[in-house]
Parts: structure tokens; sequence; C-alpha cells
């Protein structure tokens, strides 16, 4: 462990000497280059680790002050995923997952929301646009050897070369692969938040038929389905001025709410390095909501999440995103309308 | 007036149904009045209702030439006024009740230990809270315990307490909305794709 922090310190050092010589960057590059398919490679049996394999384990999620706690179901056969996720604290909700398909149950408010998210199967591709950014932002350390829920775990740490993303540390099963426990660290390695299992039976008697019935009886429940309109930030008329080093656009869309315009939708457009993602979030100026806002801070952030908030002309701009404050200044700074 | 016919129809069920509200409401209400069309829609949906709820009693539509009739007979009703004698009935009701009024000494007790009590909660309170420094960030934070309007249903169980570096409290339904909003697309990663789903699954921060 003292290792790692060793590591993480090493890796700070550099990064506060701000511009190296350029033989320490020939060096870098060569490193860099080596560690490249070790990250992909590694990136890669982390994702297939949970398609064919079935547990029941207790997660717990660590956030500032805050902890959440959930039961979670999972089966795999290699080519369909289910899970069942029962949130044990806060309020009651079930989730269901079918690869890309997400149901949560809401049994306080008899309501069900029904959708999908397309990236969650569609790893390869994902990976294959964003590897660039893994490998050249990004750096796998192997920190050595752990134990979570019981079993013994492969550590390693993804450190970022620059400030504008956090690093991550992540125990992984060493039988299966599976991820079971994940750090996300600031620039001197403080844990912003934590997930991590406190109980797993890896191997368990998951029935995937029993989660299908689960999952589609939805008698009683209102039903909600989110209507997203899929767009581009230049299709909306803006523009990212100065581009922030290492995310690339994934996805840009519009959500409409009940029966308003899609004119006046709030415009959602994710950008990720491959790792850590920001939503960037733009709606029309609202005197009376914002007005509150701007009279307070414009930042917020809560363990590794932060907010940040910027009124543009008649448009009020929203960075959201797990990453470090000043990389969602620079998405609120660098988004203008395009003339 | 120009709708279409089974869409004129949907929205007279809807109205059966009590599901029309506001503006929709008198524009289909406004709609009714001037379409006989409508109003036998109208009937048969009654009909249909009534026909349901009924367990085999014979259902006829109602007749239209009766409820005119009615109507016209009501409104030539004359009402009488009678007039009684006030002093009269007062003199009889005093009899046998016996006279609580509000200024009856016992009356004055109860009032004054009402009045001790309220004086007591609301000094309690404003205590409560104006008791530690009231500065701008504490109404701030007052503010923020206010009921908030509704979130809208895609972020149920949420409210942003988020707390910035100063102790500030911002809560705020619709950036809330964003954030369940950024953890469901946002977890699209490479890295949060096996446990975002998990995490983003078991997360709750309503309740904070």
């Amino acid at each position: 462990m003292n290792y790692g922090w060793g590591l993480v310190l090493c890796v700070v050092g550099w990064l506060a000497q701000g511009s190296a010589a350029a033989q320490t960057m020939s060096l870098q590059t060569a490193d860099t280059q080596t560690t490249a398919t070790g990250i992909e490679r590694w990136l890669v049996r982390l994702h297939d680790a949970p398609r064919a394999c079935s547990y029941i384990g207790t997660f717990v999620v660590t956030t500032g002050s805050d902890m959440s706690t959930s039961h979670i179901w999972h089966a795999g056969n290699g080519e369909l995923q289910m899970a069942r996720v029962e949130s044990l604290t806060g309020t009651a909700r079930t989730t269901f997952r079918r690869n890309d398909e997400v149901v949560t149950f809401l049994p306080d408010s008899r309501t069900v929301i029904h959708e999908t998210r397309e990236a969650l199967g569609l790893f390869p591709n994902l990976l294959n646009r964003a590897d660039a950014s893994v490998t050249r932002f990004y750096r796998l350390h192997m920190v050595g050897q752990g134990r979570v829920a019981g079993l013994d775990a492969d550590i390693v740490q993804l450190l970022p070369i620059d400030p504008l993303r956090f690093g991550y540390q992540i125990w992984t099963e060493r039988k299966t692969g599976l991820m079971v426990k994940l750090q996300t660290l600031d620039a001197v390695g403080n844990v912003l938040d934590q997930a991590a299992f406190s109980e797993l039976q890896l191997d368990a008697p998951v029935v995937m038929a029993k989660l299908k019935a689960m999952m589609d009886n939805t008698q009683g429940y209102r039903v909600i389905s989110p209507a997203l309109v899929k767009t581009t930030v230049e299709d909306e008329g803006w523009v990212l001025r100065t581009p922030v080093p290492g995310f690339t656009p994934v996805r840009c869309y519009k959500r409409i709410v009940g029966g308003a315009s899609v004119v006046n939708a709030p415009l959602q457009c994710v950008f990720s390095d491959g790792l850590a993602s920001v939503s960037l979030f733009v709606e029309p100026f609202d005197a009376q909501r914002h007005g509150r806002l701007l009279a307070h801070n414009l930042l917020v952030s809560t363990g590794a999440t932060s907010v940040r908030m910027r009124q543009l002309d008649t448009w009020w701009l929203t960075a959201v995103g797990e990453v470090p404050p000043q990389t969602l200044a620079a998405f609120v700074q660098a988004l203008e309308r395009k003339r | 007036m120009s709708k279409p016919l089974c869409e004129s129809s949907e929205q007279v069920s809807a109205l059966v149904d009590g599901q029309v509200q506001g503006e929709e409401f008198a524009r289909t209400l406004a709609y009714l009045a001037g379409t006989p069309q409508a109003q036998d829609t109208w009937d048969t949906y009654h009909l249909i209702g009534a026909a349901m709820r009924s367990s085999g009693a014979t259902m006829r539509a109602h007749d239209p030439a009766f409820v005119a009739r009615l109507r016209s007979k009501l409104a030539e009703e004359t009402i009488e006024t009678i007039a009684a004698s006030a002093l009269l009935i007062r003199a009889e009701g005093k009899k046998g009740i016996k006279v609580v009024a509000a200024n009856d000494p016992w009356w004055k007790r109860v009032a004054g230990l009402a009045s001790v009590a309220l004086v007591a909660v609301l000094a309690w309170q404003s205590v409560a809270l104006l008791g530690p420094a009231s500065g701008s960030g504490d109404s701030a934070a007052q503010l923020a315990k206010a009921p908030t309007p509704a979130a809208p249903p895609v972020a149920p169980s949420t409210l942003v307490a988020a707390r910035s570096a100063p102790g500030l409290i911002i809560r705020d339904p619709q950036l809330d909305a964003m954030l369940a909003a950024h953890r469901q697309m946002g977890g699209a990663t490479a890295l949060q794709m096996p446990s975002g789903f998990m995490r983003n699954a078991t997360f709750s921060e309503g309740e904070r």
C-alpha cells in the first residue's frame, strides 16, 4: 500500500514540475506505449468478467459522508447479462438490467422508469473510440494484492497524467477478474468516493428466467419512458471553442419531458476520456430559478462529483462530472454560440 | 370544432373519466355544449358506465325531452318566502339552552391558556430559527429546507444537497435531475460500465 502511495506522490510530483525535459518526455512516451496495451488488455478483461458469471452480493457506495447499500443478483451466460439491484438505503427501488435495457421500479409512487442505456453493451466499440484517450491520459500501475469481501484480489491503479481527471484504484477478483472495489482518487491520493462489495457469493444460483419475469411484471405500475431525441453540439448551434484535452463527444440528446417542445428541452452532451465523463447541459436562462443559483456559489462538489454553472447571455450552462472542478470550468468556458 | 370525430370522442371519454383539467377542460366543455353529437356521446358513455356498475337492472338512455320539460318546469317554479317573527324564534330557542358565552370566565381561562401556549411555541421556534448567527448563509439553508416543488418523474428519489466549500447547501430539483441524467448517460465509460450500473442503481442522494 505504501508503495502505491509512493507512486501516486511520484506522479503528482512529476505533474507539479509542469514542463518536463525532452529526454524525460521520450522516456515517458516509451513507457506509455508499453503500458498502453496493458491498459487495453486489462480493460477488456474487466469488461468480460461479468459476462459469463453469476453472483449475489451486497454492494456499498460511499461518497463524501454518504453511504448507500444495495443487494445485487447478477447472471450472465456469455450472450445475455441480467441483474437485479435492490436498494437497501434511501428511497425504496429495484433496478433491473437486461443488457442495455434498464427498468427501475419505484414502489412508493407505483412508477416504473424504462430506459435504454445504449453504452452498456457496446463496450468494444466504445473502447476503440476512447482507447486513444485512455492510453494517452492514464497510466496503469500494478499495486499488489488484497482481499475484498473475503476474496483475493489484484489491485491496480489508473493514474492520470494531467490534473484534468481523477485517478482510480481498482480491486479485481483474482480468478474471475470481476471488479470488486473501486476508489476514485484526487491528485494527492485522497479517496473521494468508493464502491465495493462487502459480501460476494460467486457462482451463485441466479435464475435468469426468474429475473426476467420480475423485470417484465409491471402490472399495477405507471410506466414512464423518457423520450430522448439524438442531436449534436453543432446541430444545436454550439461549438466547443477550445476542446478539453482527452475529452471527446460521446453522445448528445434532448430530453422531452411531458408534452414540452423539442426547441426548449434542455440539451445534454456527454464527453468522455474513456474513464471519466462530463455532461454539459444547456438550457434557456430562467431569471427566477437560475437567479437564485447565481446568488450562491456556482460550483458545488460532493465526493468525486462536481457541478459547475455559468450564465452565458440568455443561456444557462451546467457541467456535471466525476472530474476535478477545473475540468468543468474549462467546459463551461469553452462552449460558445456558433456564428 | 374541426377535430376528427374519434379524437372528439376521446376528449368526451376523458371528460367522463374526470381526466381533463384546466384549459383543456374548458375547451372540452365548450365543445360539448355546442355539439349535439358530442352530447350524444356523453350520454352514451354515461349509460355504458351505469350499465357496467349496475347488476343486471334494465338500462336506458335518458330522455332529452323529459330533461327539457323538467328544466322549464323548475324555471317556472317561484320560491315563496315566508316571513317569520325573529323575536319569537329567539325566545323559543333560548329555552333549555345553557348560556356559554365567549366572555364566560371558564372560556376566558381556556383562551388565556391557549394564547400562552401559542406564545411559548412561537418563542421556541424563533429561538430555534434565529438562535445561531443569522447570516445570509443560514437563511439560504432555511430556504433550502423549505419544501421544493416535485422533481420530474425521472429523478424520483432525489434532491441535491451538495455541500460546497463554504458549507453552503444548494437544493434544486432541476440540478438534481441533471445529476441523475448524468449518472444515467455518463456512466458509459470503459471503467464505469461494469460497475457503473450497479453503482448508480445503489447510489441514493435524497436522504442526506
